[in-house]
């Protein structure tokens, strides 16, 4: 009875009942993009350490984050294969390079060499090409998100890097970068020619510890024995890089404040319709509250209006985030709604709508049932 | 006979201080089983606040209330209200019924607050609307009804859970005379199919329904009314 109570209450006011969808898919939707924007971001930022499938990265200390490496000198690969554990240790480039498209204009983009032949680092998510056609001395990947901006489109096409021929010999799919610089892949000996680093130098040295290994254990070894190096476990910078991005350029802090705000902009609207819905029924509450229903009773009904306001909400909310993330697939800054985000939407939904109803459950309370006889 | 409900000595003081406003000034009162009692007085004489006190929703600030013999004094609010959803049924004058419910189902509300639910609640707010002549308009929204009707989904809703104690403020005070009349007779059969019925009123059209008149002023009992006669001589004639 409450439940029918409940949903009569709500739909008997139409426009209300719009207003409080409206409010609350509108919140769904700006909470659902910033957030999925944030998610989006931190992957992009965290992109290259995630796919290098490296268990440590030895950086240059101060390095907080992948796109900003400095040099290292090589030797330091050596000296970590002495640490008894590290099964490997690769060495790895990042760096900012001038792109000089076919039709002439700049782009600035990040060249990122790796071993060729070896498990770590290297394109992912390749869809035309081989990256094995790095060998070519001029060779590069690029993804298909940026071939537009870079002003390629097929496989054989000729660019310069930092003045230096250059071929693109295939493409990735979906290696967003966060910078908009867009990430070049090629091979570490050709990434240092584009450079124009001598062979002695790397960015980063990948590690990769024999079975059982402790990860902790070799960190702090390594830590130890080579005091112009940082060791960072694979996940801690990934974070340690997503934070930097998405912290000190406040990027993703202005998307949590939308993100907050779409919440706030949420409890305001819903909590207001809320109220006025159960200022209508004040005699008929009071009426029951003579009768001798218990203040729970009550509360029944407004918290199951409101949570008949957020799964409706929600569910409209969520389709369109839905659509907006596919059609938004393309580009360069693409939010992503994991499973988890969308259910943690959903949670928050009901929530925020349950909190919304505080103001309404505490008027019920107050409620004298005296007052239905005057 | 004993009273099913009996209130002694009753005071009632509104506010504090100097603001303070003494409704009732001593009052007792009793009802039996099978009564129809008027309560009739000026405007301000304190009728409301002691159907409030006798209803369990006002707790005076002295004096005593039995219920069926058992004493209603110092119950916490919650208990009250156990005590009034059990034993008081309550009429208004403004019906209260909740607009978005057909008249079957603010009865069911009534039932569901004690805990009758689904298919048997759906049967017995139709029998409730039927008793009080209803059941062609079990479907049908308060806005499509007169105020007898109205009050008649109101006087169903309030026999829910069967009370021994049925209490209405002016109940036919918003009502014409023909669906007052049908109102007061169906408060005289809830009389005689046991239970005690307070109507307080204003309606000179109804003093005839009563089995007893009590007339209060400046909040208390005006002396030689029957506060707590049983049945008198006229009373009787006025069953009639
Ligand atoms: N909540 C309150 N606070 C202060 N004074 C009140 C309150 N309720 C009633 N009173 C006062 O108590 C007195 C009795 O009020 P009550 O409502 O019982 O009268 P009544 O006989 O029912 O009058 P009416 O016929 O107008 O309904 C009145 O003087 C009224 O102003
Ligand atoms: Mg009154």
């Amino acid at each position: 009875m409450t439940t029918k109570l409940a949903w009569r209450n709500l739909a008997h006011d139409r426009v209300r009942l719009v207003v409080t969808l409206v409010g609350i898919v509108f919140s769904v939707v700006l909470m659902g993009m910033q957030s999925g924007l944030l998610v989006g971001f931190t992957r992009t930022t965290t992109g290259l350490v995630d796919n290098a499938r490296a268990d440590l990265w030895m950086v240059p200390k101060g390095t907080l984050d992948v796109d900003l490496g400095g040099p290292l000198d090589e030797r330091r690969r050596y000296q970590a294969l002495a640490v008894s554990g590290v099964a490997k240790a690769e060495p790895y480039l990042v760096n900012f390079a001038r792109w000089k498209k076919p039709d002439g204009g700049t782009e600035s983009i990040q060249l990122v060499g790796h071993q060729l032949g070896d498990v770590l680092g290297g394109p992912w998510s390749l869809e035309t090409g081989s990256v094995d056609d790095l060998r070519r001395p001029d060779g590069v990947i690029v993804d298909r998100l940026y071939a537009a901006k870079l002003g390629v489109s097929a496989v054989g096409d000729t660019v310069e890097i930092n003045g230096r021929r250059a071929r693109v010999v295939g493409f990735t799919r979906g290696i967003r970068t966060f910078t908009q610089s867009p990430y070049v892949f090629t091979s570490l000996p050709n990434a240092r020619e584009f450079v124009g680093l001598p062979s002695t130098t790397v960015g980063y040295v990948l590690l990769a510890l024999a079975p059982g290994a402790d990860a902790a254990a070799i960190e702090a070894e390594i830590e130890a024995r080579i005091p112009e190096v940082e060791v960072y476990q694979s996940a801690a910078f990934a974070e340690s890089s997503s934070s930097y991005w998405l912290f000190t350029t406040g990027a993703g802090f202005s998307l949590i404040i939308s993100a907050l705000l779409g919440l706030v902009v949420g409890i305001v609207i819903v909590a207001q319709t809320l109220y006025a819905s159960t200022i209508d029924r004040l005699p008929e509450y009071a009426t029951l509250k003579a009768m001798g229903a218990p203040n729970s009773y009550l509360y029944r009904i407004i918290v199951t209006q409101a949570g008949i306001g957020a799964v409706i909400g929600y569910a409209a909310g969520i389709v369109i985030v839905i659509g907006l993330v596919f059609a938004s697939r393309e580009a360069s800054a693409a939010p992503v709604l994991p499973v988890s985000l969308a259910l943690g939407l959903g949670a928050l939904t009901l929530v925020m709508c349950i909190g919304a109803a505080v103001l309404s459950i505490r008027k019920v309370m107050a409620i004298d049932p005296v007052g239905v006889f005057r | 006979m004993t009273a099913i409900l009996r209130a002694t000595d009753i005071r009632h003081v509104y506010g504090s201080g100097p603001t303070a406003f003494e409704a009732l000034r001593g009052v007792s009162f009793e009802i039996q089983r099978g009564e129809v009692v008027l309560l009739l007085g000026p405007s301000g004489s304190g009728k409301t606040t002691l159907l409030q006190v006798i209803g369990g929703l006002l707790r005076p600030t002295s004096g005593t209330l039995t219920l069926a013999g058992q004493s209603l004094d110092g119950l916490d609010l919650e208990a009250l209200g156990r005590v009034r959803l059990a034993n008081f049924g309550f009429v208004f004058q403004a019906y209260n019924l909740f607009p978005t419910l057909t008249a079957a189902e603010n009865v069911e509300v009534a039932l569901d607050l004690i805990g009758i639910r689904g298919a048997p609640a759906r049967r017995r707010s139709r029998e409730l609307l039927a008793e009080v002549g209803l059941a062609e308009k079990a479907d049908s929204f308060p806005a499509h009804m007169s105020g007898g009707q109205k009050q008649r989904v109101a006087i169903a809703r309030a026999l829910a859970a069967d009370p021994a104690v049925v209490l209405a403020d002016e109940p036919t005070a918003a009502l014409d005379s023909h669906s007052g009349a049908k109102v007061v007779g169906l408060f005289r059969r809830l009389a005689d199919q046991g239970r005690a019925v307070v109507i307080v009123t204003h309606d000179s059209r109804i003093l005839g329904a009563g089995d007893r008149i009590v007339e209060m002023e400046d909040g208390v009992v005006v002396p030689g009314t029957h506060a707590a006669g049983a049945h008198g001589p006229d009373a009787q004639g006025a069953h009639a």
